[in-house]
């Protein structure tokens, strides 16, 4: 399974509402029956579909934090290159971007490309990817290597987390580090 | 992407001009080789940390930690691990014999020729490796960042590295250095809270790793004794390395060393842990990258704004430059001043010094042509790295270290323990187990070589260093 091509499209009313259209071309060996996928920004996705070559696919999806994670049925026979279209809604920015599980393919110019039309007035702020621009009739457009996680701009952070525990594994480096910066300044005071 | 062309641009014609001035300043071949042996702390910290900070720290270890997770991070101990040896039991002895190279090192203390010109030719090939996986780095930047193809990005670059440190010797490269490790502090120190804000600070960090990646922080990704070998590879990476030993004659004395080791500890470590929580963000900013390799030139392609984006890619440009400089000037004073001097003493210092620079454009070319020919395709950066560290570590840890200290080793020692040391990295590499990285048997037979060879022929007359 080999990804070729990925491109989004999105269009925000000025209540902040929007529906995504991602549609996917991808090689695909036969005998293929089933594709998964992933999200990060969960809570933003509704109305999830999926369809490929105009015909209605079966999803199963689970949901965990921010993660949404799911398993699409492929039609009987499908075959490369499979056009895959995903349709979701979402509430103002970020817009999650549903990756599907295949080999990513080579990093190019254009692998990923993305237009969300903005509500007439909106004052936005690309944030990330950072290099989108604002096109002739007004839409952000991004043109990427690779597929990013989201598409944001202009909204604040995302509040903390929390429930979250802080792996000890993360701070345990740091503080040792820190103990032996420490032990060599003694030791180098002390060195004859 | 015009401001990032601009500032490129500067960037490389700065770059010219310091080899250019110090191509003026050069007076004689110790301050080709070794800046003239008289750089104080900051510089000669600087010029370590920078030459420490390569593609493996900005592209390779971001990469591991993408593919792999967190558990990699902890081979950052191997850093003030190898410093302080270096320190507390190298440098007193480096810094009694201010020679211009290892080699030169290796023959004063074992009184052979032999070694002088086997170690040489051992740094050679090794330096190949290395600069294998820069290359493949800076490959990746050209085509992420400008969609030019990584061969002809990786061609560009090695043009514009050799001409430089082929003019300027190590004067350029210390002066270099320490321009590019400000440029790596500032692109990091811009990056870090960038990528913290697009995810909520360090509590939604953690909150989206452990939702798109759970296993981030598990110990499962890498066997311990791989982790434990590759941190003996590290470690020895850093204190048996010709790049980073010929910096001990760099500095003017003794404790000028030892701070100038401290200010490179800190800089080199605190990079790493900042980098290090970049890659976590990229786990799930750029969910999926062909390569892990990638996440740090997307970071700059795609999370910071365009003209801070071109200083990010300046510095890791920057962490390539500063260690593959190092590196060719190391092989052009093995070439010149181990090889080719050897050969013909009664040569004048401007032949050898040309011999250098010719030396320099022909070990810098090899690796780029191996790279192009598909020679280690498909391999992370950080492993290409990791390998001659391995190489260096297994050929030249007994033969500097154990061999300051055993006035029994002899000449036959150093010479089997080099030799067996690097064949049995590189067999284990081809065909041992994938769990234990190749240092460990590397080192375990380069050790049993070199005590047990020395133990069968007579006792050296004399222990050179500590009479210097």
């Amino acid at each position: 399974l080999l990804l070729v091509l990925a491109l989004l499209t999105a269009r925000l009313e000025a209540s902040g509402d929007g529906r995504v259209r991602l549609s996917y071309s991808l090689e695909i060996p036969e005998g293929v029956s089933s594709l998964g996928f992933s999200a990060f920004g969960a809570s933003a996705i509704e109305d999830l579909s999926a369809t490929a070559s105009g015909e209605s696919l079966v999803l199963s999806q689970e949901r965990s934090g921010e993660r949404l994670s799911g398993t699409l049925t492929l039609p009987k026979g499908a075959r490369s290159p499979l056009g895959l279209e995903f349709q979701y809604r979402v509430h103002d920015a970020p817009i999650p971007v549903i990756i599907v599980d295949v080999e990513p393919g080579e990093a190019r110019s254009g692998a990923f490309t993305a237009r969300v039309e903005l509500p007439a007035g909106t004052e936005e702020m690309v944030d990330f990817p950072s290099h989108g621009i604002r096109d002739d009739a007004g839409a952000l457009a991004w043109e990427l290597p690779v597929l990013p996680a989201f598409l944001s701009w202009g909204q604040p952070a995302r509040p903390p987390a929390s429930g979250v525990e802080t792996p000890f594994a993360f701070w345990g480096l740091f503080a040792m580090n820190a103990a032996i910066v420490l032990l060599y300044v003694v030791w180098m005071r002390r060195a004859p | 992407m015009t401001a990032q062309m601009a500032i490129f641009a500067g960037y490389f014609v700065l770059v010219f001009a310091i080899g250019f001035y110090c191509l003026r300043i050069t007076r004689d071949e110790s301050d080709y080789w070794i800046a003239g042996g008289k750089l104080g702390w900051i510089l000669g910290g600087a010029t370590l940390a920078a030459t420490h900070a390569s593609a493996g720290t900005f592209v390779g270890t971001v990469g591991v930690i993408y593919t792999h997770g967190w558990s990699f991070a902890w081979i950052v101990l191997s850093i003030p691990a190898a410093y302080w040896f270096l320190a507390a039991v190298l440098a007193p002895r480096f810094a009694k014999t201010k020679e211009l190279t290892l080699p030169a090192f290796l023959e004063s203390r074992y009184r052979s020729l032999a070694v002088r010109r086997v170690s040489a030719a051992l740094i050679l090939v090794a330096i190949v490796v290395y600069v294998q996986a820069q290359i493949v780095a800076a490959g990746l930047i050209g085509n992420v960042v400008f969609g030019i193809s990584p061969t002809s990005a990786m061609i560009g670059f090695t043009a514009v590295l050799l001409a430089y440190t082929a003019l300027g010797g190590m004067l350029a490269v210390v002066y270099t250095d320490f321009l590019q490790l400000v440029v790596m502090v500032a692109g990091v120190a811009v990056a870090l809270p960038l990528a913290l804000q697009k995810l909520g600070g360090i509590s939604g960090l953690f909150a989206a790793v452990h939702a798109m990646k759970p296993d981030t922080f598990g110990w499962e990704s890498f066997p311990p004794e791989r982790l434990v070998t590759m941190g003996i590879a590290f470690t020895l990476g850093t204190v048996a390395t010709p790049e980073k030993l010929v910096r001990l004659y760099a500095m003017k004395d003794l404790p000028t060393i030892r701070k100038g080791v401290l200010f490179a500890f800190v800089a080199a470590t605190g990079l790493n842990l900042v980098i290090f929580v970049i890659a976590l963000a990229t786990i799930v900013l750029f969910p999926a990258l062909p390569t892990g390799d990638l996440a740090m030139p997307m970071v700059a392609r795609a999370l910071l704004p365009p003209v801070l984006g071109a200083l990010l890619l300046a510095a890791i440009t920057s962490a390539i430059m500063s260690t593959v400089d190092s590196l060719m000037l190391v092989a052009g004073s093995a070439l010149s001043h181990d090889l080719f001097g050897t050969f013909r003493p009664g040569a004048s210092p401007g032949t050898r010094l040309l011999v250098g620079r010719i030396g320099i454009l022909v070990v810098g070319t090899a690796p780029l042509v191996l790279v192009v020919s598909g020679v280690g395709a498909g391999e992370l950066v950080q492993f290409i790295v990791l390998l001659y560290t391995a190489l260096m570590g297994s050929s030249f840890f007994a033969p500097v270290v154990i061999g300051v200290y055993w006035s029994r080793a002899t000449k036959e020692g150093a010479l089997a323990a080099m030799a067996g040391g690097l064949v049995t990295c590189f067999l284990w590499k081809a065909f041992g187990s994938a769990d234990i990285d190749p240092v460990l048997p590397g080192l375990v037979a380069s050790i049993a070589l070199y005590v047990g060879v020395s133990l069968l022929f007579t006792r050296p007359p004399e222990f050179a260093p500590h009479t210097n």
